[in-house]
């Protein structure tokens, strides 16, 4: 209608300078993201370490590794809408998850917590790809209840000695350095008496075995730490502090966890396999595009809710319940398209060889090529809505911190 | 969060005064003891609607109203939707004068504005295109459930690519009313060679976007159904006891609370994207609007249904609030093209989205 008011220009602004951030991440991926990394992300197959160092030193030339950072440290001092912007955009043209255990999560918490000589000693590798991080946060009997964990780090004149074991260590079979949560004293609270390490993965007594996952691949660990010495000058912070520090670091974690773009090309990829490959698996074409849609609709309230979260929020305050939200629903709209995928590719997608995912080029032993490489993605992603606090948890959180049960 | 950057002055006053009003002369149990004709229609509170603007927030300035103000109208109509009002804001106070304004030649607008404005002209619109048909000149054709019908002086008319207007007591106009389940009203309209006026002399453009407005001011009328229904739910949990603690004690019950807290999250983000849209003439706009129409909706059909469930028998009582919620959300699923019809637009409109990265 002719009679619509025109809209504040600053909004119009804003909405342009996205659009053009989003054009130069677009035109990141198509020109300078490897293109080998790019069709592995696209068939959904196992990235090696080096495909990830690859990713990030092609990141490197924009300045883009770390872009949320301060400039001060390396960064590009990104608002939360331009981090949020380049994570969807990235990861929707086929830019690998950044694996985000340096640059998302410890290198954050150097800068905010840690001594000048740490931030001068680890930014830097973490900047230039040079040092792969792991957290080693879940013990066996630590896992939801992450405040009961039982490695002990005791204090030793000058270093500490660190006895104890980690679990889900992800890619901890590429690290350098892994960042540990320890009880250094026994308190009235569990969260309390807890530190903040960092360790060198060349130590002495650090010895690492893989878990294999139900995808055939090898994500995660355990790793058993045996009288382990660590120096005290690698301790972040203050110690007993180290909860308040991991609270501060998982938080940052969800922020990112909705993965829209992420889901965004999984949808693409179920619209094109249905417009290109007729299914033996689904009887009922007109209520499996109803599915399709109503994950769209799904998938289009989680875009609108991240957005309006991340073009009004305070990157100084930590997350609130939103970032709990955004997990929740971003985990199950991922594995509901998974499993749409699957049920798509019907009897081909039983078929599974996890040699397949290994590979450079997508490969089936029936089916479309990419078919082993959506079983993958099925079966890893049951694994959302576990890790990072289990929905089961996010749910606990949203009902005591904004519900008041 | 901070404030939405597409509220100004003119909303915040409004929404103060929305909220004071609603609260202090709408209050849910004063209501409960009018009688029935009284809780359908009150003329003192129309009168003082129209005094607090509520009825000029769809007219331009230079036709003597607040312009024509999307994120008003939605916030209004929130609080038309938490409150339970039952007079006829989204189609007298709102659309009617949308379109008048927009379509209507200079004697009608001088004529109709300042008495819709007032309070004193209520019309009801029938904007579907379908039901009703031109023949020589003259309307034929019925539309079964046409709200506020029921109390509607006159009626815009959609039929054969015009807009017409129409006394509703003009000889062949036959208008039987009837009660929605909400407590609002409505009536089937039929037309026996009817003679009407045109609404200006242009082809009605502007029946979309009245539409697509009609469509948010009921999204966020559900929005605000379903946000006083969960609140009342949540104080419910924390308030009524059980086996000795409180109902919110328990983790199944805080689990579905937070799913209804999520829901309405969600609700109000896609309801604020495509008020968002609509005012700066997006592209996306028609798709937004369809995405809010059929989610909030979806939504409010959700949590409100299970609020009753979660307050046990109370919940599906007459005199408690929550259910006249349940059945709000209901009625308000079905006006401006249903909910479902606005999914299937959104669907289609979601085809052409250039979302597909094919592998290199």
């Amino acid at each position: 209608m002719e009679r619509l008011p025109e809209s504040a220009s600053a909004t119009t602004d804003e909405h342009a300078a996205e659009l053009a951030f989003r054009r130069q991440v677009r035109d990141y991926c198509e020109q300078e993201l490897p293109a080998d990394v790019r069709r592995k992300v696209l068939g959904n197959l196992f990235l090696t370490k080096e495909d990830n160092l690859a990713f990030l030193r092609s990141l490197a030339g924009r300045g883009w590794v770390a872009g949320h950072w301060p400039r001060v440290h390396g960064g590009a001092e990104w608002t939360p809408l331009q981090r949020f912007v380049f994570e969807e955009e990235s990861m929707r043209c086929g830019a690998p998850w950044l694996i985000p255990f340096g640059v998302n999560y410890v290198g954050p918490v150097i800068y905010t917590f840690g001594s000048a000589a740490q931030k001068a000693r680890f930014l830097p590798p973490i900047l230039a790809s040079e040092e792969w991080w792991a957290q080693g946060y879940s013990e066996p009997g630590a896992g939801s209840d992450l405040a009961g964990l039982k490695t002990r780090a005791v204090r030793h004149g000058d270093h500490y000695v660190v006895t104890g074991q980690k679990i889900w260590t992800s890619y901890v079979q590429w690290a350098d350095w892994m960042f540990c949560l320890v009880r250094t004293s026994e308190e009235a609270r569990p969260q309390q008496g807890i530190s903040f390490l960092l360790i060198d993965m060349r130590t002495p007594g650090v010895t690492v075995r893989p878990i294999r996952t139900m995808d055939g691949c090898h994500h995660v660990n355990e790793v058993f730490l045996d009288e382990v010495k660590v120096p005290v000058e690698n301790l972040v912070g203050e110690e007993g502090k180290g909860w308040s520090y991991a609270k501060f670091l998982l938080s940052n974690e969800r922020i990112l966890s909705a993965e829209t773009g992420r889901s965004m090309r999984q949808l693409g990829h179920l619209k094109a396999l249905v417009a290109s490959t007729p299914s033996d698996g689904v009887v009922d074409g007109p209520a499996f595009a109803r599915r399709i849609a109503q994950m769209e609709l799904k998938l289009h309230a989680l875009r609108a809710f991240c957005l309006a979260y991340a073009r009004s929020m305070d990157p100084s305050q930590p997350p609130g319940v939103e970032a709990s939200i955004m997990k929740i629903r971003g985990s199950e709209l991922q594995q509901q398209i998974s499993e749409a995928t699957l049920d798509w590719l019907g009897s081909s997608a039983i078929a599974y060889d996890p040699a397949d995912v290994h590979g450079a080029q997508a490969t089936s032993p029936v089916g479309p090529s990419d078919a082993s490489g959506a079983v993958r993605e099925y079966l890893h992603g049951r694994a959302s809505t576990i890790y990072g606090g289990s929905n089961e948890i996010q749910r606990n959180i949203i009902s005591k911190a904004e519900l008041g049960l | 969060m901070k404030q939405k950057h597409w509220l100004d002055d003119t909303d915040a006053a409004l929404h103060d005064a929305a909220l004071r009003y609603t609260a202090d002369r709408y209050a849910f149990e004063a209501r409960q003891r009018l009688p029935a004709t009284d809780r359908r229609f009150s003329p003192e509170v129309w009168t003082d609607m129209a005094e607090m603007g509520w009825l000029s927030v769809a007219t331009p300035e230079e036709d003597g109203g607040l312009g024509l103000r999307v994120a008003s109208i939605c916030l209004l109509s929130e609080a038309a939707g938490r409150a339970l009002v039952t007079e006829p804001l989204t189609s007298a106070g709102m659309l009617a004068p949308c379109l008048v304004a927009a379509c209507g030649n200079d004697a009608q607008r001088t004529e109709l504005l300042p008495r819709l404005h007032a309070g004193t002209l209520r019309i009801a619109c029938l904007l579907d295109g379908h039901a009703v048909a031109v023949q020589e000149g003259r309307l034929q054709g019925t539309h079964p459930v046409l709200i506020d019908a029921d109390i509607a002086h006159r009626l815009i008319v959609h039929a054969g690519d015009a807009l017409w207007l129409v006394d509703a007591t003009a000889p062949g106009v036959d208008c039987r009313p009837f009660p929605l389940l909400d407590g609002r009203g409505a009536a089937t309209v039929r037309f026996d060679r009817v003679e009407a006026v045109h609404l200006g002399d242009a082809a009605p453009a502007a029946v979309t976007t009245t539409l697509q407005l009609a469509a948010l001011a009921t999204a966020a009328d559900s929005l605000g159904a379903m946000s006083a229904a969960f609140y009342l739910t949540l104080d419910h949990l924390k308030t009524r006891r059980q086996f000795g603690v409180p109902l919110g004690t328990h983790q199944a019950l805080q689990h579905r609370a937070v799913d209804m807290y999520i829901a309405l999250s969600e609700s109000r983000a896609v309801l604020d994207l495509a008020i968002d849209s609509m005012q700066a003439g997006s592209l996306d706009a028609a798709r937004d609007v369809h995405a809010a129409k059929s989610f909030v909706c979806e939504s409010a059909r959700r949590v409100t249904q299970e609020a009753v469930q979660l307050h046990g028998g109370i919940g599906i009582t007459e005199e408690y609030a929550v259910s006249h919620y349940l059945r709000r959300a209901r009625v308000n699923e079905q006006l401006w093209g249903s909910a479902e019809q606005h999914f299937a637009a959104f669907t289609a409109s979601s085809a052409t989205a250039p979302d597909t990265v094919h592998t290199p």
